[in-house]
């Protein structure tokens, strides 16, 4: 289970956010453009300063204002997919989704990373460089990296935009699927309705920086 | 005035511009390249004071460069990616010596390294002699040459996605994992024309080399040292060092140009 009790601010608004995943399961972070949502991602993956809080996987603190406790964004078990994909633009398609596996022996990580793109269905620009992959193909190379690290929270933001209807839903399940085998929570944030009812199972709506969970 | 006279009077007087500086910058550097026959620029560069003083530049530069990578690529990744009080006055420090008159430069390193200056008993104590040798000419061209690859190297590293970086921190990877992995690649065009130009403004440094290490053959006396030497008693011989120097500096300045080109990421090659 993954929960978190988010205060902080982001521009001219507080945060105020209660957020509790089951692992396995996912939760949709719906909102107007500017109500903070991106912020609340980033707060769990540490990229964000939080005033006050807690955020917690399990029995794990990775952060807790009282008891003065901040993991650094590289000690929290977290996969990202930011909306604009962030992808290293000096490595391969396989380079990206083979960083965080920098612990594997080398032909371990390449047959990994390979599994992955296979999975993402772009196996065939394994070579490419992001400058040479279409939008769709860069989203769906975040997403392989994202799952690559085998993350306790993987957190989603606006993960399936990019791509056209089929294969937004082919990797939605795909997705889906890790999430329950390998007891991931997630959070995505997203304006799709595809996403809320292919993805999540609970919602949750963030208006100028409350959340809100809906029934 | 018609409107089409007014454009064509403009046209004309841009490309007028242009033509003039054009001719004023580059007459003298041809002049220096026909000055001799290429035979004489030849024969002259077999001359001893020729040889050493260009083998000396180059381990001198290449020495140099390697101490202004080294500590200053760390130096402008701390100042591209921390904000804190006093940021802004530490890069004018930095950045002074490019505005430092040559001699200024000279004077103050000896005020500083020199056998009487502020740290001349610690350089004496510890067996380390910069005046009149060698390691003083590195001295000499990193301070003059450093601002030159820091202020690249801090606006490249300032130009990566933020969110790249971070993107490596929450895949697992420490800052120092993200800067060497990711940050130095993605900025390797702007790290790669810094210092091209760091060391152009190193081969070409000469009023701090001079007041401050001197203009000992072999020892101190780097090219553009020897140029002014040999200019009294062997004119064919500056110029033909003259000649190298402009090769080298070009060549230089054409690699800063291409690395910054191929910084942007659209390029990146199979």
């Amino acid at each position: 289970m993954f929960s978190a009790d988010l205060n902080g601010k982001v521009g001219k608004f507080d945060i105020n956010a209660l957020l509790s995943v089951d692992s396995g399961s996912c939760t949709a972070l719906i909102g107007p453009s500017g109500a903070g949502k991106t912020t609340v991602l980033r707060m769990i993956a540490g990229l964000h300063p939080v005033d006050s809080g807690t955020i917690k996987f399990g029995s794990e603190v990775w952060f807790d204002s009282s008891a003065r406790i901040n993991l650094l964004p590289e000690q929290r078990s977290v996969g990202m997919v930011f909306q604009q994909f962030a992808l290293f633009p000096r490595m391969t398609a396989i380079g990206n989704v083979g960083y965080p596996l920098s612990h594997l022996p080398a032909v371990e990580r390449d047959q990994r990373a390979h599994e992955l793109l296979v999975m993402a269905g772009i196996e065939s620009v394994a070579k490419q460089y992001p400058s040479q992959l279409s939008g769709g193909e860069r989203q769906r190379v975040a997403v392989a990296r994202a799952l690559a690290r085998e993350p306790s929270v993987l957190l989603l933001d606006e993960p399936f935009s990019s791509l056209d209807g089929d294969t937004g839903a082919l990797l939605r399940s795909l997705v889906a699927e890790k999430i329950a085998a390998n007891s991931i929570a997630c959070i995505v944030v997203t304006h799709d309705p595809a996403d809320i009812d292919g993805l999540a199972t609970t919602t949750v709506r963030l208006d100028s920086g409350d959340a809100r969970m809906l029934p | 005035m018609s409107f089409t006279a007014k454009r064509i009077g403009l046209q004309l007087f841009l490309w007028t511009c242009l033509t003039l500086l054009l001719l004023f910058l580059a007459i003298p550097v041809v002049a220096i390249l026909t000055a001799s026959t290429p035979n004489e620029l030849i024969r002259s560069l077999q001359d001893e004071v020729a040889i050493d003083a260009l083998l000396l530049s180059l381990r001198c530069t290449l020495i140099a460069l390697l101490i202004i990578l080294l500590v200053g690529t760390p130096t402008a990744w701390l100042l591209a990616t921390r904000s804190f009080r006093g940021r802004s006055a530490l890069t004018t420090v930095i950045e002074l010596p490019l505005v430092l008159p040559p001699a200024v430069a000279g004077l103050a390193l000896l005020a500083a390294f020199g056998p009487l200056g502020l740290f001349g008993g610690f350089f004496e104590s510890a067996g380390i002699r910069l005046v009149l040798e060698t390691a003083g000419v590195i001295v000499a061209l990193v301070f003059v040459a450093s601002p030159f690859y820091v202020r690249q190297a801090q606006a490249a590293f300032a130009a990566i996605d933020r969110e790249t970086l971070e993107a490596s921190r929450t895949l697992g990877a420490g800052e120092g994992r993200t800067f060497l992995h990711v940050a130095v690649p993605t900025a390797a065009g702007g790290l790669g024309s810094g210092a091209a130009l760091a060391w152009a403004r190193a081969l070409g440094e000469f009023g701090a080399t001079l007041m401050f290490a001197g203009s000992l053959q072999s020892i101190t006396q780097t090219a553009p040292l020897a140029v002014y030497d040999l200019f009294g008693t062997n004119l064919v011989g500056a110029e033909a060092l003259a000649a190298v120097l402009i090769a080298c500096s070009a060549a230089l300045l054409l690699v800063s140009k291409l690395s910054l080109q191929r910084s942007g990421y659209g390029d990146v090659q199979r």
